[in-house]
Formats: structure tokens, sequence, C-alpha cells
């Protein structure tokens, strides 16, 4: 660095110094913003939950209590561990699912048929209004069938089915496991509208001359979905993964969210900021397993 | 009889083109359900509601639903207040998001690995846990320091409460922070790699300095994730409730007036000398409309510029 600037003469920038320059002209507002709205007052949050932090008269009061509320959180309180834990493994299972389904579904919407544009546009609904807000109001009056009788309008008929498949002497086993599946599909399209998204703007960037160029060197549609979409499609993986993940745990109807939210409606701001730091810890190292799992297969530069 | 290969094909195209329009029927019922239940709920009047042999289709059509769901919303200008902060608020979020984005994709900055981390930490770090602080600092906003900076001369610090302005709003987005602004700036790095490096070789051998190439070369070569940061922050500020329930402390804000709708449904029939005739649930289905629409006819705009762009890139690429 030294030998550079003093090869260069003053006043004049190298290509690359002058380049690296720019770079923070560009990020300057972002990196503002960050530094203001979010790195600060995460520390501070992380202060908060060293102290017993109550409103008072006169602003925040804080008291020094230490590592008082993680310890109660996750030795004395049994709902924070087992509402996590329970997180995990509804994680676990989720996800892969969720994965595949929306790579499947933008694989069929990025095809040329008729009425794609129309078939597009439907699987991008659920992205527009199924916020929890009015997901709320129709579960609370439709999945619950307030004043129905229990299948009425509910969206699939799932225990006649249930019924039929009972009097063929089918095992109960494989019968919970269609009526669940079949209800879950409700669930996973109305949850994987965005990763359908990042997948398609995706597959969207890929040249059709690649995929020409694959059929008249006599490649078939399978060889180039492994040689050429899945290689542009692996970073996006990665995004949609990591997406779903925290999307799944930040979303305000999850267990541990809600407890969160109602020990801050309870004005515990030093417990309830213990519990999300606490929880944003187990996110992270979730995260960084898939990254450590997954990262590195990943070939960014194509 | 021996088929040809070519038969084969094309019989396991249109097969394939069959049972595509069967899943993609099977789908969209399951992708519309909501909606048309919102409807069927919000046009039936009041006998209908309860009436187990009416699932679909109601007895008589009714509007006035709408009207009181209108009212509990606050009326058109709560509409529109609403409307305007979301929008200007996603405007800015887009120019900043891209700004950084390019900033991280095509510069060769030390630090742009710990920086992808933050925008990435921005997304995963619920607000819940910091949003405390963060009020605070909204409360008493002292303009990045420079409000402390005058403190220093005149004794008292210069600070403005933030949390009673919508302006709130648009700093967040300006600067990028607002809700999942990381995941926008991420999706633009990785749209702005995937540009050839020679466009932009061309363009600084042609003598264009560092943000016409920007603005003019790689701007509208970005189009796909303009399109999909507009979309998605448009649907996400407008739904959210956290923030206006507990930074911007506004009533007007639509997402905030939707927590309650129950609540503010009964007030409205309470006030109203027809309320035998309805009930708070077709109300609450007519507010739910009422509250999609206009991201529904938003997103009817965009999906056509949507495609659009797409073409345009698949083109150019």
């Amino acid at each position: 660095m030294k030998s550079k600037s003093k090869l260069a003469r003053p006043g004049f920038m190298t290509l690359e110094r002058k380049s690296r320059w720019f770079g923070y002209v560009f990020l300057a507002p972002w990196l503002l913003g960050l530094l203001t709205f979010f790195v600060i007052p995460f520390f501070s949050s992380i202060g908060y939950s060293l102290n017993q932090t109550l409103i008072g008269k006169e602003g925040l009061e804080q008291t020094w209590v230490g590592f008082e509320n993680f310890n109660y959180m996750l030795f004395e309180e049994p709902n924070f561990v087992r509402n996590i834990t329970s997180e995990i493994q509804a994680l676990l299972t989720n996800v892969p699912i969720i994965l595949i389904f929306s790579l499947l579904i933008s694989l069929l919407l990025n095809q040329d048929f008729r009425g794609r544009v129309f078939a597009r546009s439907l699987f991008f609904i659920p992205v527009i209004v199924a916020s929890g807000l009015v997901i709320k109001v129709i579960q609370g009056d439709v999945f619950t069938n307030v004043g129905m009788k229990s299948d009425e309008s509910a969206i699939f008929q799932v225990g006649v089915v249930a019924d039929i498949l009972a009097n063929m002497n089918i095992d109960q086993g494989i019968i919970t496991f269609i009526t669940t599946a079949t209800s879950q599909i409700f669930d996973l399209s109305w949850r994987s509208g965005v990763q359908i998204l990042l997948f398609l703007s995706a597959l969207q960037r890929i040249p059709v001359t690649y995929y020409e160029v694959a059929s008249v060197e006599g490649a078939n549609a399978w060889e180039s979905f492994w040689r050429i979409t899945f290689p542009v499609l692996a970073p996006n993986c990665i995004l949609v993964t990591v997406y779903t993940i925290i999307d799944t745990f930040t979303d305000t109807s999850n267990t541990v969210m809600t407890s969160i939210i109602d020990r801050f409606n309870e004005m515990k701001y030093g417990y309830a900021s213990a519990s999300a730091v606490m929880y944003f810890l187990v996110i992270l190292v979730i995260l960084g397993i898939i990254m450590l799992l997954f990262g590195r297969k990943v070939d960014y530069s194509t | 009889m021996q088929l040809s290969n070519r038969t084969k094909q094309k019989i396991g195209k249109s097969a394939f083109a069959v049972f595509r329009t069967l899943f993609l029927i099977g789908m969209a019922y399951v992708l519309l359900f909501p909606i048309l239940v919102m409807i069927t709920r919000a046009i039936r009047p009041y006998t209908d509601m309860y009436n187990p042999s009416i699932v679909w289709i109601p007895s008589r059509l009714t509007g006035e639903n709408f009207a009181f769901a209108l009212e509990a919303l606050g009326g058109w200008p709560a509409m529109f207040k609403t409307l305007r902060i979301v929008l200007v608020s996603t405007l800015l979020s887009m120019f900043t998001c891209s700004m950084a984005g390019y900033g991280l994709a095509r510069f060769r900055i030390k630090l742009s690995g710990v920086f992808v981390i933050f925008a990435a930490l921005t997304v995963m770090v619920p607000i819940q846990t910091y949003v405390i602080p963060l009020f605070f600092q909204f409360r008493f906003f002292d303009w990045f320091g420079i409000g402390s900076l005058i403190g220093l001369f005149t004794g008292d610090p210069l600070t403005s409460n933030l949390t009673v302005s919508e302006s709130v709003y648009y700093i967040l987005s300006i600067l990028g922070v607002s809700t999942k602004n990381g995941i926008f700036i991420l999706l633009f790095m990785l749209n702005y790699k995937s540009i050839p490096s020679e466009l932009e070789m061309a363009a600084r051998v042609d003598g264009a300095g560092e943000f016409r190439t920007y603005f003019q070369i790689m701007l509208p070569n970005a189009l796909p994730s303009f399109v999909v940061t507009f979309v998605m922050s448009m649907v996400w500020v407008w739904n959210d409730s956290f923030f206006p329930s507990v930074v911007y402390r506004q009533d007007f804000f639509l997402s905030k007036r939707m927590v309650d709708i129950r609540v503010l449904a009964t007030n409205v029939l309470g006030q109203s000398a027809y309320a035998s005739n309805l009930s708070e649930t077709g109300i609450m289905f007519a507010a739910c409309l009422i509250f999609v629409a206009p991201l529904l006819i938003m997103y009817m705009f965009v999906q056509k510029l949507f495609i659009q762009s797409a073409e345009r890139s698949g083109i150019t690429g």
C-alpha cells in the first residue's frame, strides 16, 4: 500500500484506489444506516439483556443483573427451551420441502406454455395476500369453522377422503400421512411465494442460447438442467434456504416470537431482549451450520 | 406398431402438457382459495353468514360490508396516507439497495465480505431484538450526531421526536435499513455480479465516469432486481404491523388497524342503526379485501413489467 501511494503523484489516484474510493461512495448511505439503526441499537439491546430494564419516569431505568435474565430463561423458565427445540424440529422438515417445491414450481413456470403469464401471477398471489394479518382473519373463520360444520368450507375435504380410506382398510399411519400431506399443500404453496420468485428471477437470467448450444451438442433436458440450470441456481438455493429459515424464525406467529412480543408488552424489556438475543444466537448457529455444509460447495464465479 | 423416436417424444411432451395443466388448475384453487373466501364472505348479507347450506354463493349480493369496512379502516385518507408512506419508502429503498449492491459487487473493497455478512444480519436479526433502542433513537433523534454536536455549544442537545413523523420510514429506507432491505442488497449484488464486466469496461473506455457507468449501463441491466425489490418491499412494508405499532405510533396506518379489525368492526357496527342487519364477520372480510386490494392492483401492473424485463434481459444477456 505505502509503496504504491509513493509512486502515485500527489492528487492523482491509481485506478485501483479510485475504484475502492468510489465503492465506498456507493455504499455510504447504507453504511450510515447500518451503523446508526442496526449496529448501535443491537449492542444497546445486548446491554439491556444484562440489566433489569424498566421504563420509569425519566426514560429507561437499568439495574445491572449480569446473566440473571439468561439464567432464568434457560434453566428456570420451562417454555423457552421447549419452544425453540420444537421450532427447530419443524424447520428440519419444512425447509427441504419448501426448497424442492419452489424449485420445481419455478422450473415449471419458466417453461414456455400458453397462459404461463397467468400461472406465474397466480403463484405470486400468496406473496401479496399472505400477510399474517389477513390469514389470521381467514383462519379464525374458515379453518376453525366458526358456526359451520367441521369440513364445510375447509380447503380440501380431507375428512371425507380419510373416511373412504379407512373403509378400504388402509393402515391408519398411511391415512394420517396422506391427510397431513394434503393439508400441507396449502401451507407449502403459501410459504413458497418469495422462494419461487427468487428462483424464477435467477432462471430468467440464463441466456436461452446456452440451452440452444447444449441441444445442438446433443444434451438432453436432464443433462442441460444439471450442467446449465443448476450451477446458476446453486447460489440461489442457499439464498432460498437461508431466506426460508429466517422467514420461519422471524414469523411473528411462531411460539418463540409470540413469547418475546408478549414480554415486550409486559414491559419486561431486559428479559425480552435476553430471549431475543439468545434466539438470534440460535438462528446464527443454525445458519452457520448450513453455510459450512453447503456454502463451500457452491462456485460463486458462475 | 413401431413408434419413431420423434412420435415418442411428441407423445411424452403432450402428456406432460396435460399433467402440467391439471396440476396448475389444482394449484390455482389452492392459491386463490383465501381470496375467494374473502370475496364470498364480504358480499353476503348477515342472514347468510351462519347458514350452513350457503358455502360459496350468497342468496343476495350486498355492498354494505364494504362501506362499514372502509370506515373501520379509517376511510380513504388513511388508505392514501399509508399508500404514500409505503410507496415512497419503497422507492427510496430501491435506490439505496441498488447502489449498495453495486458497491458490493463491483468494487475491490477489503471489507466487502464483512459488509455482505452485515447485510445478511440485518435480515436475520428479528427487529424485535433491537426495537426498544431503535424507538428511543427516534424519540430523541439527534440527526446522526449533529444534534449532539450542537449541544456541545448550546448546552442543550438538539433532538427531534420522529416517532410521530412519517420521516421515520423515509430515513430508514434512504439508508437501506428498512424492512428486510438486506435481502434486496444481496439480490442486487448477485444481479450486478452476473452482468459481464466487458460492458463496464466499454463504458469506461468511451469516457463515462463511475456514476454515469452505474446509472446508464448497469442500472438498466438490473431491471429484474428492481421489479422484484419493488414488489417485495411494497408487500412487506404494507403488511408490517409491528413497526407502526412500536416505533411509528400513528393510528391511521392500515396494517395496524388490521390487527384490531375485529374490535374496530364492532365499534363501527355499534354506532350504526343498521347493526342488526350486518355482522362483524362480513365487515372483517370486506376489510381484508380492501386491505389487499392496493397490493393486488399494483401487482397486476408490475407483473407485465416483470415479464417484459425478463424478455429484454434474455436478448442482451
